[in-house]
């Protein structure tokens, strides 16, 4: 089997130029190797947007799918967000996916297989191959069921029928070495409108990117960060906002224009928020405004609520 | 000293209340409780929280639609004005909970919106007055959302001041306003007083009744099965096949329905019907469903009797026997005649258990209240939940049913007295989590709806009653083959804990878990696991059997769980026939035990 693969490994890195010759997006300078788990190689471009601001990464990829005998090649793209998060695949105009059996992929396969690519915690990602063929094809019932029972059944749930292997190829390159190499050329790409690109962006994980890298330990940003990072507790991802909410450094909150915009958030926010929002007030020397404004306003809620902020008048006088 | 005013206007009230009390029955008061309406159209009974407030209630479960009104006619002695009070919680205050409805008398609201006060105690409300004109009244409880509000009670009194708020109070009233002693049934004598109709105690009634004996199986649900009904749908495991004694079980194998997996949609798959069909072919068993045992009555150190009460119409009955098996789950018939009992876990110095924690705790494993969806024809839609648990596109569960994994209460909530807190909690993680995929995930799941969620906790782990033998993980690893062993179990030593990254989102407040799944060879459970080592007639059987938290890990599944109370049948019938303990049988009729699961 080896050898098969490292024959085939040759032909799809001489294929991938020939490749990519044919690709729109050829002319991008920002492409960079990748070499991957089982021998393969290819490109990776930044692909930028209609502003110029860098949008996601892509590579088409060609790579041999074997199992204990044959091989047969697959051509795919690939595409990832910023951070080297599988985004979606797509199939190269007059390529097909195909199952063991030649068969090619039905509809609900392909819909199934970018489920698959997505899920950057499956199953998959802790099996060697070898065992995942054991345990994807037992069907002993009273025997998985009592020691492995969880796994045999979710890994159904993981694979598509006849296509273990396209599956399991697929998705260690998708979240193969390709992850740091795009993690090493964000990096190099980090600029202020990229970061308030980042902060602005509805993407969790653009934004805590951002997070590290504009605020400190201290809860401390740059002025130029300031108004989004804050604008980030009213953003409707709780764990977000209550995230920054947290770190935030409490300076930020003294003056009685933002502390009635805390408390507007407080009004609108989730439960998880409020709390939040309740402890921070505890870091703050309150302004009359908001003073009175808690006293108005605090039994509206439950006996926590209320209990909490009687705290907080209390503790101020 | 300076005394807080509410203080004295409350103590003054409970003076004057005492005062009264010789006078109490020259007011008239009529209780209703709730969950003896006639009809209780869409509402369920849930007597889950027995324990802790004394009573069932009537619960809105129609998972985010409202539910059709539940309906009873009361009668008054007096036409007149009454004070209504209304027995009800907030039950998701966050800062508001979802669970309101209204009161109608007569065809009219009576005071306002209930279930929203933002206080999660069980407390009376007041409803205002209303006015009676004739012998009988109309009552309808009408559900506003479909999120599970409840209610406990209705008080009609003549009187103004407000009725007992706390427990103890309730119960006293309640015992005189429903003439719960006078009205009490004698169920009669029996060699075998089953209590908990999950399989291990359907197991003990059926084996035992087919020995001869004369046995009562007192369930505190409509169905029998316990996690394995429909109510909670958790499928059967431990196998049967790899047993010491072949014997052991044949009735878990009559009670087993096939293998629906966990929190299928298909309730009937979970073979309700099958489990009552098996018990009521036994001529010797008394069955009774819907009957929560909450009371034991003491002679000489033995339970001489049980006492329950109806979960919908409140009438009591007492069982008298010779011997009682305790079937609970909770350790509830032992923990009420002072057996011996364990709750969390020891330490690792205690039991010299590797898979034990340093110190003792209160840990445990959680309880479940599994749900799945179904694909519909079009796009549905959710309500927003602001009460439940937050999701968001960082951390939600990505799927249309659910799975063991579903679970709270990993020792930051009590299994027993705080089992309310925690199927709540479950039930804002199902609703929270189900409402963001509905709301924001519609190409997945615009076109599906939930078609059951579970009001019952499925519960796993509460109180270990301890008997001559506490069964250890060395037991299990090293294969230790008493003379009196009995079942052969056969599952993994499988200990839950919290899910890291839902920790992580979470803390404190976890809904999900996972397990590392510690193989075992098949391995035997003593006999002595399955009697009180302090009260000398009491069996237990299923996941109450005295196991340390660790070997629990282990024996608690089903099918072994059934084939204990497979012993126990046996077991008392031996102790009958010798007209001895449970432990009579241990130390003076061992052969004959063995003989028969032999056999
Ligand atoms: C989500 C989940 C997944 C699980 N996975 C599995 C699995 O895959 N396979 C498996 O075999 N096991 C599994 N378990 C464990 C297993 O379900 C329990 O250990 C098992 O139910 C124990 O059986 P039992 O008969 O002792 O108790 P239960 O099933 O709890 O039955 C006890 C019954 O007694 C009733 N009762 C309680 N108190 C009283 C009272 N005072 N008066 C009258 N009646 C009373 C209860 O209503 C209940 O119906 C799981 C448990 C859960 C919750």
């Amino acid at each position: 089997m080896c050898r098969l693969v490292l024959f085939i490994s040759i032909a799809a890195a001489a294929n991938v130029n020939a490749a990519y010759a044919r690709t729109p997006h050829a002319a991008d300078s920002l492409a960079y190797p990748v070499n991957e788990y089982n021998g393969i190689s290819y490109e990776v471009r930044l692909v930028r947007d209609s502003a110029g601001m860098p949008g996601h990464y892509h590579a088409r990829i060609f790579t041999p799918v074997c199992d204990d005998d044959v091989c047969k090649p697959v051509y795919i793209d690939l595409y990832w967000d910023l951070l080297g998060s599988y985004l979606r695949y797509t199939v190269p105009l007059n390529e097909s996916l195909t199952k063991m059996d030649h068969e090619e992929f039905k509809r609900e396969e392909y819909a199934k297989l970018h489920e698959i690519l997505a899920d950057s915690n499956s199953l998959l990602k802790d099996y060697e191959m070898e065992e995942l063929v054991e345990s994807a094809t037992k069907t002993s019932p009273g025997e998985v069921d009592a020691v492995t029972g969880a796994t045999a059944k979710s890994l159904q749930a993981v694979v598509i029928p006849g296509a273990l292997y396209t599956c399991y190829t697929l998705w260690h390159i998708a979240h193969g070495r390709v992850v740091d190499t795009i993690a090493k050329i964000t990096d190099s790409l980090v600029d202020p409108p990229l970061l308030l690109h980042f902060l602005e962006s509805r993407n969790h994980r653009y934004q805590y990117f951002a997070l590290d890298k504009v605020m400190d330990n201290q809860g401390n940003v740059e002025p130029d960060y300031r108004e989004p990072v804050i604008n980030l507790i009213r953003s409707p991802n709780v764990f977000l906002a209550a995230h920054v909410l947290k770190r935030l450094s409490p300076t930020y909150f003294s003056g009685e224009e933002r502390q009635n915009w805390l408390w507007e958030t407080f009004l609108g926010g989730s439960y998880r928020l409020k709390l939040g929002i309740l402890d921070k007030m505890e870091q703050l020397p309150l302004t009359n405004a908001l003073r009175t404004r808690l006293a108005t306003d605090k039994g509206d809620f439950n006996e926590v609520i209320a209990e909490r902020i009687e705290h907080l008048l209390n503790r101020q006088s | 000293m300076k005394i807080p005013l509410n203080f004295i206007a409350r103590y003054c009230l409970l003076a004057l209340l005492g005062a009264l009390s010789v006078h109490v029955k020259a007011q008239t008061q009529v209780l209703v409780e709730a969950e003896s309406f006639d009809d209780p159209g869409g509402w369920v009974i849930d007597q889950q929280s027995f324990p802790v407030i004394q009573s069932s209630y009537l619960m809105a479960h129609g998972m985010g639609r409202p539910v059709a009104d539940a309906t009873t006619t009361v009668r008054f002695e007096q036409p007149g004005t009454y004070h209504l009070w209304v027995r009800t919680k907030d039950w998701a205050p966050f800062p508001k909970g979802p669970g309101k409805f209204q009161v109608w008398v007569n065809g009219k609201p009576a005071g306002g919106v209930f279930g929203e006060s933002g206080s999660v105690d069980w407390k009376w409300y007041y409803g205002g007055e209303v006015k009676v004109d004739e012998a009988a009244a109309e009552i309808r409880l009408k559900d506003l959302t479909g999120f599970n509000g409840r209610c406990d009670a209705l008080l009609f009194s003549t009187s103004g001041s407000e009725p007992p708020q706390d427990s103890a109070g309730m119960s006293g009233l309640r015992r005189e306003l429903l003439s719960l002693d006078q009205t009490r049934k004698e169920a009669g004598h029996f060699d075998l007083v089953v209590v908990g109709g999950g399989i291990a105690g359907t197991c003990a009634a059926v084996v035992a009744a087919r020995l001869g004996l004369k046995v009562a199986l007192i369930q505190d649900r409509p169905v029998l099965g316990g996690n394995n009904s429909s109510e909670v749908r958790v499928h059967l495991r431990g196998d049967i096949d790899k047993n010491h004694h072949p014997k052991l079980g044949r009735v878990v194998r009559e009670l087993d329905n096939g293998d629906p997996g966990n929190g299928n949609p298909s309730g009937s798959d979970y073979g309700d019907k099958r489990k009552l069909d098996v018990v009521s072919y036994e001529k010797n068993i008394d069955l009774y469903l819907n009957t929560h045992v909450y009371q034991v009555e003491m002679e000489g150190g033995r339970i001489s009797a049980v006492i329950g009460r109806n979960i919908k119409t409140n009438r009591e009955v007492r069982f008298t026997g010779t011997y009682f098996s305790d079937c609970t789950g909770d350790g509830t018939v032992g923990y009420l005649a002072g057996a011996d009992y364990r709750m969390g876990r020891e330490s690792r110095a205690e039991t010299g258990e590797s898979l034990a924690p340093e110190k003792a705790d209160d840990f445990t494993l959680g309880t479940s209240n599994l749900w799945a969806s179904l694909p519909v024809d079009s796009v549905t839609s959710f309500p927003e939940t602001p009460w439940a648990l937050p999701f968001s596109d960082e951390y939600h569960i990505d799927e249309e049913r659910s799975d063991w994994q579903w679970e709270t209460g990993f020792g930051n909530m009590n299994t027993i007295t705080e089992a309310e807190k925690i199927r709540d909690h479950n039930l804002r993680a199902v609703y929270g989590n189900w409402s963001y995929l509905k709301n924001n995930k519609t190409e997945k799941y615009g076109k599906r709806e939930l078609a059951w969620v579970a009001y019952i906790g499925g519960k796993r782990e509460s109180r270990r009653l301890l008997g001559d033998h506490i069964l250890t993980q060395m037991d299990i690893q090293e294969g230790k083959m008493y003379p009196d062993a009995t079942v052969t179990a056969t599952w993994t030593i499988d200990l839950h804990f919290p899910q890291k990254e839902n920790s992580l989102y979470f803390p404190g407040e976890e809904f999900f878990a996972g397990t590392e799944h510690i193989r075992v060879a098949p391995y035997t459970i003593p006999y002595r696991c399955l009697y009180s080592r302090n009260i000398p007639n009491l069996f237990m059987a299923g996941r109450n059997i005295s196991t340390t938290h660790v070997a629990f890990g282990s024996t608690r599944v089903m099918r072994t769980c059934g084939m204990m109370g497979e012993v126990v049948g046996m077991a008392a019938s031996i102790a009958k026939a010798h007209n001895t303990t449970p432990r009579g049988v241990y130390e003076d009729h061992l052969d004959e035990l063995v003989a028969m699961i032999k056999d």
